[in-house]
């Protein structure tokens, strides 16, 4: 081999193992660079991880806050089973509330409202009734204080007509009004939530997070307190005309006081009950007394609103003779039916006396003789005991009583003057005429003695004054 | 052709070292032992090195994993469950006491402001709540009334409307817009009745949207506090 030879030979074994080894290089770099790509992306996806997992404390306490909160969350919105119980309680509802339920049906919104955001499905449902505006207050504070959530979205209120009011005596307004509630899907969730270690643990220190969080859910709600004496807005409240007596109870007046009527009405026929449940003689006597005062109360109210004329509002005069007036009556026809004795009770004869000297204590004499007028003929039916003929006897002379201050009231007198010196018999001029001590004046009257702005007369026995 | 020397030794050339072969041969080799080794260290150090590295990243990795999908499935636990809460509140929110609003209608009615008799009556009451959107007023929903007052001063009407925006008589300004101006148009006069003047006029008040009522119940409860 020759020089030249040798060094082509030479330069193409070096050059190809030079660029071997170059490509070997090369290569590696490639590799080398991509696995330390790998290691960077390694080196991310670790701090991402471990930057997860830190927060994994702060998401177990909000799992946790959130499993413990999901029974109140199904308590105010439960699932199909209790939607079911909502139409009973509407029907509960309307009884205590007094409204007059005729439809019920499930709302045609429900199907636009199907697809409700999380677990739940709206459900909406019209309700139709009649009422005065308080029944629909309470029945509708009933819905909206149930523990599940329910929320009226519309309703409308239509007004009784005038006459409907007289004749009913009630206010019958036509109401229509749609509720809507949510019910609750359970998902898996609820069931297989993951494992959480030490839970007990771990809830009972998150205890005030979990009270806010369930306190947040509570539903607002508003303690509607009755009618508190004020009218109804969707009744007409325009009275009458009565010129002759300005003094005239205005509509709400004449309603407040039947309804107070109307409620002791209740009160007596509860007694009723009461003495007829009772068990032993003594509790039936006992009802029978507090009844038979009642009643006789109640009667003397009646007379008095009835002879004024105070009720002329038709609704009031409709409800006072369909709450009070026929029921009164058929309580005494059932009383009197019932009575083993003749004639009166000793309790009610005492009620009526003692309403009787009221009534002649304050002048109102005729009030007392319509009183008396109420046992004037059944007072003959008593024949014993001595108490009961004593106090009918009492009541007796409380009439004449009565009926002699009325008419010596009415008798009119038209006096002049009167002279008094202590040496001469007193004068005086009624009626124009000079009269002394014993000198009669009409009929009845005989003059018994003058002072000063006053004169004694004797009046069918008894010795009445009269100021001037 | 053969070359032949017939040169005596002492005349002959003499041999000498061949330098630059071995100069190139030496360099040669240094070349590439430089490239063979240089591939030794990136395939038996750095290569090496970055893959022991991987490996204790990718164990490290591995031992995370679990830790995340925990974490990952606790959060759609929470995605889920606070749905449901949110709806909730959002409900609710939505919700308006009737009650609550027709007794304090029921108050302004009954009542009104000292000194000034109103005497109002309906003939109807018609509340409608709407989910919004629409064009201004009464997007949310409204409460429409057919109004009477029994008097024979229609500024009586003014009077009821002025006491039903009223903050001092009555919340209902946290729910609902300020009413429709006042319109009334009288009735025939009926002498049977007193009053027998009456004038007839609409009430129409448009609900506030859900944000803005629980704005004013906000700021109703501050100024309370």
């Amino acid at each position: 081999m020759n020089e030249r030879k040798f060094w082509i030979t030479f330069a193409s074994v070096t050059g190809a193992v030079a660029l071997g080894a170059g490509y070997m290089i090369y290569n590696e770099m490639g590799q080398i660079d991509a696995a330390r790509q790998t290691v960077a992306k390694i080196r991310e996806d670790i701090k991402v991880a471990r930057d997860t997992v830190r927060k994994t404390p702060d998401v177990e306490r909000e799992v946790i806050v959130l499993r413990e909160i999901a029974d109140r969350i199904r308590e105010v919105l439960p699932d199909t089973k209790d939607l079911l119980n909502v139409i009973r309680d509407f029907q509960q509802y309307s009884k205590e509330s007094g409204v007059r339920p005729s439809a019920f049906r499930p709302s045609q919104s429900n199907d636009r409202g199907r697809k409700q955001a999380g677990a739940f499905e709206k459900v909406a449902y019209q309700l139709t009734m009649t009422g005065d505006t308080f029944q629909f207050l309470e029945f509708l504070n009933k819905i909206e204080t149930h523990s599940r959530f329910m929320a009226v979205s519309s309703f409308k209120v239509n007004a009784a007509s005038r006459k409907a009011l007289e004749d009913d005596g009630v206010a019958n307004h036509r109401i229509q009004m749609e509720v809507e509630t949510y019910k609750y899907v359970p998902t898996n969730v609820d069931g297989d939530g993951v494992d959480i270690n030490g839970y007990e643990r771990k809830r009972d220190l998150l205890a005030g997070e979990i009270n806010r969080r369930r306190q947040a859910l509570t539903l607002q709600t508003f303690r509607y307190r009755g009618p508190r004496g004020r009218r109804d807005p969707l009744i007409d409240p325009r009275v009458p005309a009565r010129v002759d007596d300005p003094n005239a109870w205005t509509v709400q007046r004449q309603m407040e006081e039947v309804d107070e009527l109307i409620r002791r009405m209740a009160e007596a026929q509860k007694y009723w009950e009461a003495s007829n449940a009772a068990g032993s003689v003594l509790e039936r006597m006992v009802q029978r007394s507090e009844l038979e005062k009642l009643l006789v109360m109640l009667d003397d109210d009646i007379r008095r609103i009835e002879k004024d004329g105070r009720i002329n509002y038709k609704p009031a005069e409709k409800r006072l003779s369909v709450g009070v007036t026929d029921p009164l009556g058929e309580l005494r026809l059932a009383l009197n039916a019932s009575k083993p004795n003749q004639g009166p009770s000793i309790a009610e004869m005492q009620t009526v006396g003692d309403t009787m000297v009221k009534h002649i204590e304050d002048g109102e004499y005729d009030s007392a003789l319509d009183s008396f007028k109420a046992l004037s003929d059944s007072l003959k039916l008593v024949k014993d005991p001595q108490e009961r003929v004593d106090l009918a006897d009492w009541l007796r002379m409380l009439a004449d009583d009565a009926k002699t201050l009325r008419d010596f009231g009415r008798i009119e007198l038209v006096i002049g003057g009167y002279a008094l010196h202590e040496d001469y018999e007193p004068v005086i001029i009624i009626g124009g005429k000079r009269r002394s001590i014993g000198d009669p004046v009409g009929d009845e009257l005989i003059v018994h003695d003058v002072r000063a702005n006053e004169v004694d007369f004797v009046f069918r026995g008894a010795v009445l004054t009269r100021e001037f | 052709m053969i070359t032949i020397n017939l040169l005596p030794d002492e005349y002959r050339r003499r041999a000498k070292s061949p330098i630059g072969m071995i100069a190139a041969i030496a360099a040669a080799v240094l070349v590439n032992a430089s490239l063979i080794a240089y591939y030794g260290y990136l395939e038996f150090g750095t290569s090496a090195n970055i893959e022991t590295t991987r490996s204790v990243l990718q164990l490290d990795l591995d031992g995370l994993k679990p830790q995340v999908a925990y974490h990952e499935k606790l959060e759609k636990e929470i995605k889920t469950r606070s749905a449901r809460e949110m709806t909730l509140s959002e409900i609710t929110r939505n919700r308006v006491l009737w009650t609550k609003t027709l007794d304090e209608v029921l108050d302004i009615v009954h009542a009104g402001r000292e000194g000034i008799e109103h005497f109002i009556w309906f003939e109807d009451i018609d509340v409608k709540m709407a989910g919004g959107g629409g064009n201004g007023r009464g997007g949310y929903g409204e409460m429409k009334a057919s109004g009477h007052s029994g008097s024979d001063q229609y500024d009586q009407v003014a009077n009821f409307l002025g006491d039903i925006e009223d903050r001092q008589l009555s919340s209902l300004w946290q729910l609902f817009d300020k009413p429709k101006a006042p319109e009334a148009r009288i009735n025939d006069p009926d002498p049977d009745l007193i009053p027998s003047v009456n004038w007839a006029f609409p009430l129409t008040i448009a609900l506030l949207s859900p944000d803005d009522r629980v704005k004013n119940r906000s700021e109703a409860g501050e100024k309370k506090q």
